[in-house]
């Protein structure tokens, strides 16, 4: 029984006051695959798929700022959010990404080292990106004050973002399921359907949602030097 | 200051006390407690880390194996890869829970258990069947869905990436063996030119072996005549000198005979000879 639409944004699971749901936000871990043979299992060929695919892209975006190893973080970013998004999915567990705290605390250190970094080494270099070629020399003033603000304000995007999705789509869930409480047998089947298109549309954006922090991230990296 | 200073000297005395603690724990404890290192602060108990077959700490002494011939007994992995996931019904219960039910229950005893507990939960209201029943619903009819569907697809090309990675090691292992295939043949080949080699140094000894001999008879044959040469030398003096001794001996004794004959002797031997001539002219006729 739901005392509020948002309860289930609620930390409950208590054991002797400490909050346990957010042992759920490292559950992902338990999903990295073994290397234990020398002969991978399918599980690691999926995952190494998975990783070089992100790799290539990541590596693309970065150009001449590529060095070895210089993808990690952001590989590692993604997979992070992503299980902390798709198993927010499943019933029982809690999602940590819906909560400001948590995305916050991941989009506002990395975007924070990138601007620290580029204004104090690369000050010339960061005055000279916020205008774009070929803008007449009017709207300079303007465009820096734009591009200011959108600079300003992309920690909070990149948050925000994440943590509106995962609260609309678990929201849209919750609402929908709850309906289910008091409805009769045949209801119930059309209800699941529509749950299960909602559902499938609700993986999609778990696995966007993760993809694009990390393209933004890495382009904000990428920017910087 | 002084704070710091007794925190310095407590530090001191409490490490004084600790070594001598773990000096007589060692002394008392020392048949249970493997030393890991020199130092005698840290010992780990035997029986808490030692429990893995591959625990180093499980593996016999050096010299407590010496009689056995110097070789220490090392367990072999006996697990091996799995190739298949553990067999499971309804895909995540696993089977060795019906086996557990299986001889007390026989084979609709888990169901049955299954079945009641799930009441049980329910009817108590343990289980609430709430909004995330509702959505677990739904994510059962999708995660079947994509197990029956999709799931073989992407098990069968995963799986062909693995046979593809298997089947690269055993070609380089192949591969590796063929090398070692062609070396021994190799090896063997060389072995049996070198008995021909051996044959042929037979017969070149051979070869030289006639040469020496026959070098051998000639200087012997050489020699030989050499030999003979001088030998004959001094036969043909010896020879020479007895023919001219002889020849100077007659030559002596004639004249020294024409010497003795007297007028008279000459005389009176003719007288004679001229006797004897009539007489036997007197004969024959």
């Amino acid at each position: 029984m739901m005392t509020n639409l948002f309860s289930i944004f609620d930390p409950s699971t208590n054991l002797m006051n400490l909050p346990m749901n957010w042992i759920s936000t490292i559950l992902g871990l338990l999903f990295i695959p073994y290397s234990f043979w020398l002969i991978p299992n399918r599980h690691f060929i999926m995952w190494n798929f998975i990783s070089k695919k992100l790799h290539n892209e990541f590596k693309t975006l970065l150009k001449n700022n590529y060095f070895n190893g210089s993808t990690f973080i952001f590989i590692s970013l993604f997979f992070f959010i992503f299980f902390n998004n798709f198993l927010g999915l499943f019933p029982y567990i809690f999602t940590s990404t819906s909560h400001l705290t948590m995305s916050l605390s991941l989009s506002m250190p990395l975007w924070l080292s990138f601007m620290l970094y580029g204004w104090i080494n690369n000050t010339n270099h960061m005055f000279i990106h916020m205008i774009p070629q070929g803008t007449p020399y009017i709207l300079m003033p303007f465009m820096v004050i734009i591009e200011t603000i959108s600079n300003i304000i992309r920690p909070g995007t990149l948050a925000v973002r994440l943590t509106a999705n995962m609260i609309a789509g678990h929201l849209l869930m919750t609402l929908l399921s709850s309906t289910g409480t008091n409805m009769s047998f045949y209801m119930i089947m059309i209800l699941i359907f529509m749950q299960i298109m909602l559902m499938i549309m609700e993986s999609a954006v778990a696995i966007i949602q993760s993809y694009v922090i990390t393209i933004l991230s890495t382009l904000y990296y990428s920017e910087v030097n | 200051m002084s704070k710091l200073m007794f925190s310095q000297s407590s530090l001191v005395i409490i490490k004084l006390l600790w070594s001598k603690l773990s000096k007589f724990l060692t002394m008392i404890f020392r048949p249970f407690i493997q030393p890991r290192f020199n130092k005698q602060f840290l010992f780990v108990p035997n029986f808490i880390l030692a429990h893995t077959s591959t625990c180093p700490a499980s593996k016999p002494k050096c010299g407590a194996s010496a009689g056995k011939g110097g070789t220490t007994s090392i367990k072999k992995i006996d697990f091996k890869r799995a190739e298949k996931s553990a067999p499971c019904r309804f895909g995540f219960i696993p089977e060795e829970w019906f086996q557990f039910f299986h001889s007390k229950t026989g084979v609709t005893g888990p169901y049955i258990f299954g079945l009641v507990f799930v009441n049980y939960l329910v009817s108590k209201e343990i289980y609430v069947l709430e909004h995330e029943y509702y959505s677990g619903l739904s994510y059962v009819v999708i995660l079947y869905f994509i197990s029956k569907k999709m799931a073989p697809g992407i098990g069968a090309s995963l799986d062909k990436e693995v046979d593809a990675e298997i089947a690269e090691w055993e070609k380089g292992r192949a591969d590796q063996m063929k090398v070692f295939e062609t070396t021994i043949k190799d090896a063997k080949d060389a072995q049996w030119r070198a008995e021909g080699q051996k044959i042929l140094i037979e017969a070149k000894k051979e070869n030289v072996a006639m040469q020496l001999e026959a070098v051998y008879r000639e200087r012997a044959m050489r020699l030989y005549q050499m030999v003979k040469g001088r030998l004959d030398y001094h036969v043909k003096k010896r020879r020479t000198e007895n023919k001219l001794h002889q020849k100077w001996m007659i030559a002596w004794i004639l004249e020294n005979v024409h010497k003795s004959i007297t007028a008279d002797f000459q005389k009176q031997a003719l007288n004679q000879a001229i006797k004897d001539l009539a007489l036997a002219a007197s004969r024959v006729k």
